[in-house]
This record gives C-alpha cells, structure tokens and sequence, in this order.
C-alpha cells in the first residue's frame, strides 16, 4: 500500500489529476508475499504541454520481500511512454527485470523507431553473439527495440524520478519548479535506499570507506564476516 | 482524492479469476501475440494487464 501511494504520489508531480496506482496482492502458505502495482486507467495517464495531452504514461510493478525477507525488492518493473492519440506502441520504455537472462542488462530502456542508420547496422552485426544469431537467422526486419541500453544494473538503475523528470525537460509536460524539486526529493530518497541496497552487496566498500573517513568498524568478535554479493555486482 | 486500492487474493481467487479471464478473451496465445504488437485495445489490455498480474503473484 505505502508503496503504491508513494508511485502514485510521485506521477503527480507531473499528472496531478492521475488516478491513484492499483495494487494486487497475494499471500502463500509458505509465507512468501508478492504484489504488484499499477497505473489507472490502462492506456496510460495523460500527459499534457500547455495544458493539452501529448503523452500516455504506463507504470508497472511487480514486488516481493527479497532474500533477507525484510525488504521489499522489485522484481520487475516498466516504465512506457505512448503518443497520445497515435499507436499504442511506446516510444520508449524503461524496464527492469531482477532476474534478467545474463546478456541481457536488467536495467535498460528500449526506443521505438525504424531509422534507416540503426537498420543498416543492425543488420550487419553477423552471428557471434545469440541476438546476433537470432537477428541473421530472423525472417523479420530488425527493429530498434531489438536493442538493450544498459542504465545501471540492480542498483544503479534510473528511478521513475529520472524519467519524469526527462519527460519535463525534453517534451515540455507541464510542471511547476516545485514539482521539479519534489521529483529532486523523491531522487535522493530512492539513490539513498539503494546506497544501503549496495552497502549489503559490498560490506567490505562500505567498511573500507567508512574508515577512510575516520569511523571506527570492527565486527564483533565471533561474528561471521558478512559475503559480498559478486553476482549483483557483476550482472549486466 | 480517491485512494490506492489492494486487492488481496488467495492463490484459489487469483487461479479462478485467471480462468475467468481466459474464458472473456477466448485464445491466450492470439491474445499475447496481439499484445506484443500493441494492438489491444483499452479493454483488452486491462484483461491482459490482470493476466500478467497474477501469473506473477501465482509465481511467487
């Protein structure tokens, strides 16, 4: 719930008339909990510029507690972008997958296009890689969206902040400078829980840093020295 | 305004409603297919939205 109220109040930094985000939830016997959360109406909230829609904005969730069982994760998430009144296809979007196959960045965004350049190369990328592969062996035209930007990994992905914020500086869509400073705020809570998300990845970061600035660190004698999480670090 | 709903489903509500909707959009294949290409339209993507909601919650 905290966490649905906290994506809706957000979009309404740039909608403020958007209609609260939905939430389904779900409890097992084993104890495991999953929800997911999302826009209102379906086809995306409106966008305007100068007071007239140009946009549609599709924002969806999936969540569940991670490993350690206190905090909740994101399992997958998407951000999509629509013309409003044209196709229902995105000109863009914004996805995160935490459990993304590993030649695929589980953060990334895709662009919507059929631009004769990205054509031209796309189809001359031969057959050393899968997506290669795939795309040389395809009956299809290669497209734009074939292509996974990587923006960050698990831990340094944008927030939903960067994209509005992006929508008001590139497209114009309505919004005051305070809007723009709680997107700001909204930034540096989500980089600072995600600051603690990385410190567990990398206990031994956190503890050389934290001396190098004069604290004093030392497990307590007999505790286990906590492991790093390589594999988050190295994930695409 | 209005605020945030949840609705909180058992794995039974959530595998009944899956069906439910299964049954109102006819071939889920055709539907996914069409839903890759963008092709919905606003009632049929809030179906498949659902869809998509509890295959998730289902996997959990």
């Amino acid at each position: 719930m905290a966490f649905a109220e906290s994506i809706t109040d957000t979009v309404r930094a740039i909608a403020p008339a958007c209609a609260p985000f939905r939430s389904r939830a779900i409890s097992k016997d084993d104890g495991h909990e999953g929800f997911t959360v999302r826009q209102h109406p379906s086809e995306g909230i409106p966008l305007t510029v100068a007071g007239q829609p140009l946009l549609r904005l599709a924002v969806s969730y999936k969540c569940t507690t991670d490993g350690p069982g206190h905090y909740l994760a994101v399992e997958e998430s998407a951000i999509k972008v629509v013309a409003d009144g044209q196709s229902n296809e995105p000109l863009f979007r914004y996805e995160y997958d935490r459990n993304a196959v590993d030649d695929m960045p589980a953060a990334h965004f895709q662009v919507h296009a059929h631009r004769d350049a990205f054509f031209h190369v796309m189809s001359r990328t031969g057959e050393a890689t899968r997506r290669g592969k795939r795309r040389a062996r395809s009956d299809t035209m290669a497209r734009l969206d074939d292509l996974h930007f990587p923006v960050g990994g698990h831990r340094f992905r944008p927030c939903l902040e960067d994209v509005l914020e992006m929508l008001v500086t590139e497209f114009g869509i309505d919004s005051t400078p305070q809007d723009r400073q709680r997107l700001r705020q909204g930034r540096e809570e989500w980089r600072r829980k995600q600051a603690r998300a990385v410190i567990r990845d990398a206990p031994e970061e956190a503890v050389a840093i934290l001396r190098s600035l004069g604290y004093s660190v030392d497990l307590p004698e007999g505790t286990p020295q906590p492991e790093s999480n390589a594999r988050r670090l190295r994930d695409f | 305004m209005s605020a945030v709903s949840v609705e909180r489903l058992t794995v039974d509500e959530a595998r009944a409603r899956r069906l439910e909707i299964i049954a109102i959009v006819g071939e889920e294949d055709a539907l996914r297919r069409r839903a890759a290409q963008y092709l919905l339209d606003a009632g049929e993507q809030a179906l498949f939205d659902e869809l998509e909601d509890l295959d998730y919650l289902l996997s959990v």
